[in-house]
């Protein structure tokens, strides 16, 4: 961790279990809490869907004292980069990145959609490249990949702190119920985040959110948010 | 999903080791994970011919199977390269364009980021009776096959006995194609198999759809530099615009002389339980005139098809897809 760099240690749900308990790690209670504090800070927001601001994490989950001693082969700590911020967390292996994010993290922007890879509401980004929150086993990304969530983008609440392509995306209407639309966004953001800020073109983009499904079927409006982002990023540029 | 444990292997010795130390139990060595994870153990589909793994051996953390080398013998990629990489490497874009569009026309990008080579070769296949909890068929240790008398659209034309499935993987049929070689490891030593018997259809073992042991795994892949002015094509046909399995996909690599066939490879995916190799069409085309055959020559792989109840159409659809893909290589399409 460099310098300067917020670090938090959160061993999650799980810290209060047995080292060979292997049951869910998830309470009901603790997960409705935790909803609950992001969902207030969502509604709080000027622009409703899209301005899911992360929670402060000291807020969210209580402070527990980290594991000690060996942990089993079906438990893992590991440390998470997302959005710069470095997370020291103790993960049951088989917890997806979208679980472990959401339940003991305590970071609810995304949604989880089909669970299995298919429908792309639950996208993150690792390194530059969309992935499947869903399908990405937490365990595995303690190896010093860069994750950006959508949780990263907005630096506040107000409409101008948005990121571009938040801001195009509500702007836009690229929405209906909205379930869909944060997988869309960090998809979007993968495909303009670049240097110099990509053409693009309907092939291009139809391509690059291809593993988004948005059941409301908002495509057009999807596609005029992608190219009005593009252009703000390109001036901003 | 049920509880296992995650090992991370940093060489292939460690991952052979962890093989062999955990032979009582049921091993799987995963790449991304996206069929493993999303589409076997979340769903708790299990059986005989897929159980529910205790020990997952990650090989994405050996370095030696992350990656692309390419010279004058040919291209290696290591089994846990990821298909975005192999469609971003230059001399997989170059030597083996055939490759490069197989691996691109494989789901979306959100998978294709993560999904390795390795595992897009030897993912599970699709079929509706083998993915679903409530049939006990052949290949998941049962004693019946759900597709001869249930809803058989996208099932095999081609070699289908017991087990109808067809092989899902797009990029083995374009390796198959390019006669590639799989380079294998396990506790009994470490093996080469030709693309050509890599694979193994339900009479062999219908519980499996490779040559690798429980005890193996695929470490690399070699594809051979094809010969100069080779011509390569591409086909896959989905039921959707965007991300899906092939109804039929076809995979052509060959040379001509003239106007001529010389030598090369057809391919089929989806229509069998194993990246299908159409002899049949290639021995129609042998030093003949491409353009003036190719139609006579495709149709024979009627003579070879035994469709079942519902899927005649793809008899149809595999001939008339040959036919464009082999004249698209002409033209350079």
């Amino acid at each position: 961790v460099s310098d300067g760099e917020e670090r938090v240690t959160t061993d999650g749900p799980a810290g209060q279990q047995s080292s060979d308990d292997r049951t869910a790690s998830v309470s009901r209670r603790r997960f409705l809490t935790g909803a609950g504090v992001g969902l207030a800070v969502g509604a709080a927001g000027a622009a409703g869907v899209i301005t899911v601001v992360a929670p402060k994490l000291a807020e969210t989950t209580t402070a527990q004292k980290p594991e000690t001693g060996a942990l089993p082969a079906s438990r893992r700590k590991v440390t998470l980069n997302i959005n710069g911020t470095d997370h020291d967390v103790t993960v049951d292996v088989r917890s997806s990145f979208w679980e472990v994010m959401t339940y003991q993290l305590g970071m609810v922007g995304s949604n989880l959609g089909c669970d299995r890879a298919e429908c792309g509401a639950c996208a993150i980004v690792v390194d530059g490249r969309a992935v499947n929150g869903c399908t990405v086993l937490a365990a595995r990304m303690g190896r010093g990949q860069k994750i950006t969530t959508i949780e990263g983008l907005a630096t506040g609440t107000k409409p101008e702190e948005l990121h571009p392509i938040q801001r195009a995306y509500w702007q836009e209407g690229g929405f209906q119920c909205g379930i869909c639309t944060r997988g869309f966004i960090m998809s979007t953001y993968a495909l303009l985040n670049k240097t110099p800020v990509p053409t693009v073109t309907e092939e291009t983009i139809r391509e690059a959110l291809s593993g988004n499904i948005c059941r409301c079927s908002e495509y057009p409006k999807i596609y005029e948010s992608v190219f009005r982002a593009a252009d703000e990023m390109r001036k901003k540029a | 999903m049920r509880g296992f444990d995650l090992y991370d292997a940093t060489t292939v010795a460690e991952a052979v080791n962890l093989l062999r130390a955990h032979s009582g139990k049921t091993v799987k060595v995963i790449g991304g994970g996206s069929d493993i994870v999303g589409g076997v153990m979340k769903d708790w589909v299990q059986g005989k011919g897929m159980p529910l793994p205790d020990v997952l051996i990650d090989i994405t953390t050996i370095k030696d199977l992350v990656g692309i080398k390419s010279d004058g013998g040919g291209t290696t990629i290591g089994a846990a390269t990821t298909l975005t990489d192999v469609i971003e490497n230059k001399d997989v874009a170059s030597k083996l364009p055939l490759l490069a569009n197989a691996a691109v026309s494989v789901a979306s990008p959100l998978i294709r980021n993560f999904g390795t080579l390795g595992g897009n070769i030897n993912q599970r296949p699709r079929c509706w009776f083998f993915r679903g909890e409530d049939f006990a068929c052949y290949k998941k240790g049962g004693d019946f096959c759900y597709a001869v008398t249930g809803d058989n659209r996208y099932h095999a034309i081609i070699g289908g006995e017991l087990c109808y499935i067809v092989h899902p993987s797009d990029t083995a049929t374009a390796l198959l194609a390019l006669n590639a070689k799989a380079k294998i490891a396990g506790v009994g030593g470490n093996r080469d198999v030709a693309f050509d018997s890599y694979f193994i259809g339900p009479r062999e073992d219908v519980l499996r759809e490779n040559v690798l042991k429980k005890d193996e795994f695929l470490t690399h892949v070699e594809i051979p530099n094809p010969a100069a002015g080779t011509k390569f094509g591409w086909t896959k046909l989905k039921d959707r615009q965007v991300y899906d399995f092939a109804v039929i996909s076809v995979a052509a690599a060959f040379t001509v002389e003239g106007n001529n066939w010389k030598d090369g490879r057809i391919t089929l995916g989806g229509v069998s339980p194993v990246p299908y190799r159409a002899k049949v069409v290639e021995d129609a085309l042998k030093g003949k005139d491409i353009k003036a055959t190719i139609k006579q020559a495709a149709a024979a792989i009627r003579t070879v098809a035994r469709p079942m109840s519902l899927n005649g159409f793809k008899v149809d659809l595999a001939a008339g897809l040959i036919e464009r893909t082999i004249l698209g290589a002409l033209d350079g399409q």
